[in-house]
């Protein structure tokens, strides 16, 4: 059987595995390393890192050192979220024909470039380790990436020259690894708080299927929040002592985010953590912060979680008691109270069995093998996946309309008839969005499908039969059919974005050294 | 085996291009009636044979009728596991609509409700149907008058005048 990579690409970090005959291999990098920094540094000497040795650096050379790019990719510029980011990382971002690209000294590299850079420093950790070339991957992101995130990720995959098999959400290759399932069917609720995300998922594990009833989430709630909340108190203090805001220098900054982040870690283990401001105040300088005031600091963002927890439990038509088990995955989740919030909710102990930060990764290696396996395998499972947004179409007045709701089983498709406003209009215009607002504003646009020109006629005379479609990987197709001539057409809808041939990229892509 | 693949595979390739003639309820194996939990068990076993992981062949044309008729699956199971949706559409399959469509069904099951009011005649349903959604906001002065009217068109008619003495203008 052709080997076929799990790769969990992650916001702050990824994991590869790879399952063979149901034993998983997490694959470490020359220092031992199972967990792989998700991030990526290009020198000025034209060569690029990735990995740890990237990480390492960020301290040195914040400009040139890209973390955190999932949250980036996919995303347009006049986002939120694109601003939100902007605040906290040092290199730049620019707007890229609406979308989004990094300017690192006189070069331009695209989102995709830099999950290309990872995805290939996984893949040749891979075939180092196996002993020969690797072209197949299941990539996770998480459950509520939406269709321009997802093709992005695809991209990125293809850039390398890795077929990108399956696109699986994080939850439910976490729920894939844990060994439930037999003959009792179990419910579990994956609770998945990592550095940038927080997505929640309530599975059904019986024989033979794994099938998600509802998902719920938020693309921008994480551990990088907690560091900034941190990182601010920090400024803060140093500007009441000094007189001086250190987040006016961008070095400062990231400085702040790297003890923040250091400080929360530490505080899952101790109950108060001193810090040295010294280098970034400029005199001598230290302070501490207890466990306590933390805990209080982060409790909106812990409550949010909660209440999208409930959410998805409604959804899913389960009541908490009717849940067997919790799966915790993502290192926000070995914060204490975070445990404890999550204990006290689902009214029962998470499971103990696979680190939080592996178990993506494990599931997707394991899903791999499943996808691999011979229809007649005994242990084959079915992955009945929901999408997580609701796939709409603008009608009139900034009103759009759900196609598909949310949590529907993908995948799936819905057909429309559609009929001409005017006489002789010869094409037809859809605006598609995801996302829950009846307002157009208030989602995320994928992109603008036109069909046409056709026939013309008089209006309300052409019968325009659309088919919206959501495939496994959650990406999105339209279809258009003229019924009278037969004319169709078909479209992936993420024309919002700027997109660029991928055999073209492939050969921009810098060559990344090993040192 | 191989034999009985060729079968399945014949009636798989049938299945896909008949696609629009099918209901739901056809494809799913369930009565009109079906509670969620079999209409689960019933989506589910079906989803072990097409589901797109169930299947791992070269054989394209296979691969492309085994999608088609899963996109189909989840769509039926959307529809029928909301039960104002599968209203609609159980409206609208009598009128041959094999496909939920959220204006025609809902449009149908708007048909069908009418149709079940009592009356014969327009004007004394549509005086009926507003005695009975003054009656529903408490206006019970609005709903007598309605219900008169609606008597002078059909003075016989028993729903009418059941519902004339529920608002006691009618003697028992």
């Amino acid at each position: 059987m052709r080997p076929v990579l799990g790769i969990d690409l992650g916001t702050s970090n990824s994991v590869v595995a790879l399952c063979q005959g149901g034993k998983v291999t997490i694959i470490a990098d020359e220092e031992g390393n199972r967990i792989h920094p998700s991030a990526v540094a290009f020198l000025p000497d034209g060569s690029v890192l990735v990995g740890a040795k990237a990480r390492a650096g960020l301290a040195q050379r914040p400009e040139q050192t890209i973390i955190s790019a999932k949250r980036l990719i996919g995303r347009r510029h006049a986002s939120r979220e694109v601003a939100q980011t902007k605040q906290r990382m040092g290199y730049r971002i620019v707007d890229d024909q609406g979308g989004v690209a990094l300017k690192i000294g006189g070069d331009v590299h695209t989102l995709e470039t830099i999950s290309a850079l990872i995805l290939r420093y996984l893949r040749d950790l891979a075939e180092n380790f196996i002993g020969h070339s690797v072209r197949h991957a299941v990539i996770t992101v998480p459950a509520y990436f939406d269709d321009n995130q997802r093709q992005a990720t695809r991209r990125a995959g293809q850039m390398v020259g890795l077929e990108v098999l399956r696109i699986v959400n994080e939850p439910t290759a976490a729920a894939f690894s844990y060994g439930y399932g037999g003959k009792r069917s179990h419910r579990i609720a994956v609770f998945d708080l990592g550095g940038g995300t927080f997505d929640v998922s309530v599975l059904e594990l019986g024989e033979g299927a794994l099938e998600v009833l509802s998902t719920g989430g938020d693309t921008f709630l994480g551990g990088d929040d907690f560091d900034g909340l941190i990182a601010n108190q920090l400024a803060q203090a140093v500007e009441q002592y000094t007189g001086r805001d250190p987040r006016q220098d961008s070095a400062a900054k990231l400085c702040l985010l790297a003890l923040a982040e250091q400080a929360k870690c530490q505080l899952s283990e101790e109950e108060s953590f001193e810090l040295d401001l010294s280098s970034i105040a400029g005199v001598p300088m230290k302070t501490s912060i207890d466990r306590a005031n933390f805990e209080a600091a982060i409790k909106p963002y812990i409550d949010r979680c909660l209440t999208l927890c409930q959410k998805a439990l409604d959804e899913g038509l389960v009541h908490v008691s009717e849940i067997d088990g919790v799966v915790l995955v993502g290192g926000s989740t070995r914060i204490p109270a975070v445990r404890r919030a999550v204990t006290r909710f689902f009214r029962r102990r998470p499971d103990e069995g696979i680190d939080a930060d592996l178990v993506v990764g494990v599931g997707a290696a394991m899903y791999a093998e499943n996808l691999e396996s011979p229809s007649t395998a005994t242990s084959k499972r079915v992955l009945l996946d929901v999408t997580p947004m609701s796939l709409r179409l603008a009608t009139v007045g900034g009103f759009c309309e759900a196609i598909i709701d949310h949590n529907s089983p993908i995948p799936t498709e819905r057909s429309r008839l559609f009929t001409t406003a005017r006489d002789h209009q010869d094409r037809v215009s859809l605006r598609i969005y995801q996302g829950e607002d009846d307002q157009e504003d208030g989602n995320t646009l994928l992109g603008e499908f036109v069909f046409g020109p056709f026939s013309k006629a008089l209006r309300g005379e052409v019968q325009i039969s659309v088919t919206f479609a959501i495939d496994s990987d959650g990406l999105v197709q339209v279809t258009a059919r003229d019924l009278a001539s037969g004319q169709a057409a078909v479209g992936c809808v993420n024309l919002g974005l700027a997109q660029e041939p991928v055999q073209q990229k492939q050969e921009d892509l810098p060559a990344a050294v090993k040192r | 085996m191989s034999e009985d693949f060729d079968r399945w595979r014949s009636q798989v390739l049938n299945t896909a291009v008949r696609l629009d003639e099918i209901d739901y309820f056809s494809l799913l194996g369930c009565p009109q009636t079906v509670v969620p939990a079999d209409l689960r068990q019933a989506f589910r076993g079906l989803a072990q044979s097409y589901h797109p992981d169930a299947l791992v062949s070269e054989d394209e044309e296979l691969t492309a009728a085994v999608e088609a008729i899963y996109r189909r699956l989840t769509e039926a199971y959307a529809v029928l596991r909301q039960p104002s949706q599968r209203q609609a559409y159980i409206a609208g399959l009598a009128q041959g609509l094999t496909r939920y469509d959220p204006e025609k069904s809902q449009s149908a099951l708007k048909d069908f409700q009418a149709k079940q009011a009592p009356g014969r005649s327009d004007s004394g349903r549509l005086h009926f149907q507003r005695a009975q959604r003054a009656a529903a906001q408490g206006d019970r002065f609005s709903a007598a008058a309605e219900m008169r009217l609606a008597l002078l068109y059909e003075p016989n008619e028993p729903g009418f005048l059941n519902f004339a003495q529920k608002l006691g203008i009618v003697a028992r």
